[in-house]
């Protein structure tokens, strides 16, 4: 992923918080249930405005105390079950 | 109702003119012929109704009403009304429904108009019962209250909320502890209080049940050992098999009761087996609870998908959801239904989590 690459969250996603850690999120027409954990739950926060890349990397490594190479590399698998899940849209940097 | 038109089994199940025992209903009519309105309270709500029937709750006194039932002229909706399940979304807060013996209005989840002036109208008895069964979930949908499909009683220590497939038992479970001394919340249809700020609750919905013949046949032959389950107030439902009873009430509940648990009701095999308690994750547990909500269709003609949903989440982080699991003899479930008010028993002293059966 480049730092410049939009994420933004697909309309019509619904939550539900199940704990104070654990969010749940049903696509439009989907019956698949992804459970978020407290980081994932965090990122999907984040993400109600559209954001860069290379800020949310920046914003998590701030708050967690991370290098940034690290957070992106971990921010991997949880963007890409969130854009498969219909969850979230990454439209490339131009 | 017109041939393309979606069915609904609730509906379809009260449509017979068929109905026994409902001979000593008084007619609600003056001596003009005119209906004479009476009050009776249901899912949390108070009715000024043109409809009434002795198996409905009353109303509270000085309680002013939030939905007035209306018998007179409803219009037919537009051709081109989008459907809503087995409604024409005539505009943004107004449902229709027609059938060849009424016509049905709601609006804005304050107003009922019943049109029994069609070429073989309705019975005030079927009126009366497709206004229970068949308008009140699209109702509650108009007031973003979130109608259950599913069954619920309560005693002192709180409800027990019953939900699953269709055949799975609700009505069964629900009408036993009834039958063993607590009030039966409602079936087919229950109302939660979801009020923010408090625990969840389930209002009383009314004082009824559908049964399958065999679970009403098998309940009458517990009732010869302990309560009467209830008169039938109507056979109803061709070719559903389900009758609808009134049950007894049972002192010392308040509504809207702590809902305690809820109970998802699954088959068990092989038959002797005894049954099962287990509780399910709160991902799964609002799986489940999503697919309680009843006419989901019309939710979301409405656009209350979203809002219910974060409903959900709350209500399966606050309450324990339990997969119980018997086998399909019939003599399994009065030890299940007592599994059952045990969790809720144990809940009420807070002993959440030391139910004692495993």
């Amino acid at each position: 992923m480049k730092p410049d690459d939009m994420l933004s969250r697909r309309p019509g996603v619904m939550e539900a918080r199940i704990s104070e850690d654990e969010l749940v999120l049903l696509g439009v027409g989907s019956e698949s249930y992804y459970g978020l954990d407290a980081i994932a739950s965090d990122v999907w926060g984040r993400l109600e405005a559209p954001m860069r890349f290379a800020d949310l990397v920046a914003a998590l490594a701030a708050d967690y105390d991370a290098p940034p190479e690290t957070i992106a590399a971990d921010l991997g698998p949880t963007l890409t079950s969130l854009t498969e899940g219909g969850l979230i849209e990454i439209v490339p940097a131009g | 109702m017109t041939s393309d038109a979606p069915r609904d089994p609730a509906i379809d199940a009260i449509r017979p003119e068929s109905l026994s025992g409902l001979a000593d209903v008084p007619e609600a009519v003056d001596g003009e012929g005119a209906a004479r309105p009476g009050r009776f309270s249901a899912l949390g709500l108070v009715f000024d109704s043109d409809l009434t029937a002795p198996w409905m709750e009353p109303a509270p006194d000085g309680a002013p009403a939030d939905v007035t039932v209306r018998l007179g002229p409803v219009p037919p909706p537009p051709e081109d009304a989008p459907w809503a399940g087995v409604w024409r979304r005539v505009a943004d807060e107004t449902l229709v429904f027609e059938a060849s013996n009424l016509r049905m209005r709601l609006t804005a989840g304050r107003r009922i108009e019943i049109d029994l002036d069609r070429p073989s109208p309705a019975s005030r008895e079927t009126a009366t019962l497709t206004l229970a069964y068949g308008a009140m979930p699209a109702l509650l949908h108009q007031r973003a209250a979130m109608p259950m499909h599913a069954a619920a009683a309560a005693g002192p220590a709180g409800a027990a909320l019953f939900v699953g497939d269709a055949g799975a038992g609700k009505s069964t479970f629900a009408a036993m502890l009834a039958g063993a001394g607590w009030a039966l919340a409602g079936d087919d249809l229950i109302a939660l209080d979801l009020s923010p700020g408090r625990p969840p609750g389930v209002h009383r919905a009314m004082r009824t049940a559908r049964l399958f013949d065999d679970s009403t046949r098998a309940l009458d032959r517990i009732g010869e050992d302990g309560a009467p389950v209830g008169a039938a107030i109507s056979a109803a439902g061709e070719g559903v098999g389900k009758e609808v009873r009134a049950l007894a009430d049972a002192p010392g509940v308040a509504w809207p009761a702590p809902l305690r648990a809820v109970f998802a009701l699954e088959w068990l095999h092989p038959d002797d087996a005894a049954p099962e308690l287990e509780r399910i994750h709160p991902v799964q547990a609002l799986v489940r609870l999503r697919a309680a909500v009843g006419r989901p269709e019309v939710a979301t003609a409405l656009g209350r998908d979203a809002g219910y949903f974060m409903e959900l989440g709350r209500l399966a982080a606050q309450v324990p959801v339990y997969a119980l699991r018997r086998p399909r003899r019939f003599a399994a479930a009065p030890e299940a239904a007592a599994l059952a008010r045990r969790v809720i028993e144990n809940a009420s002293r807070g002993d959440a989590g030391k139910e004692g059966f495993a």
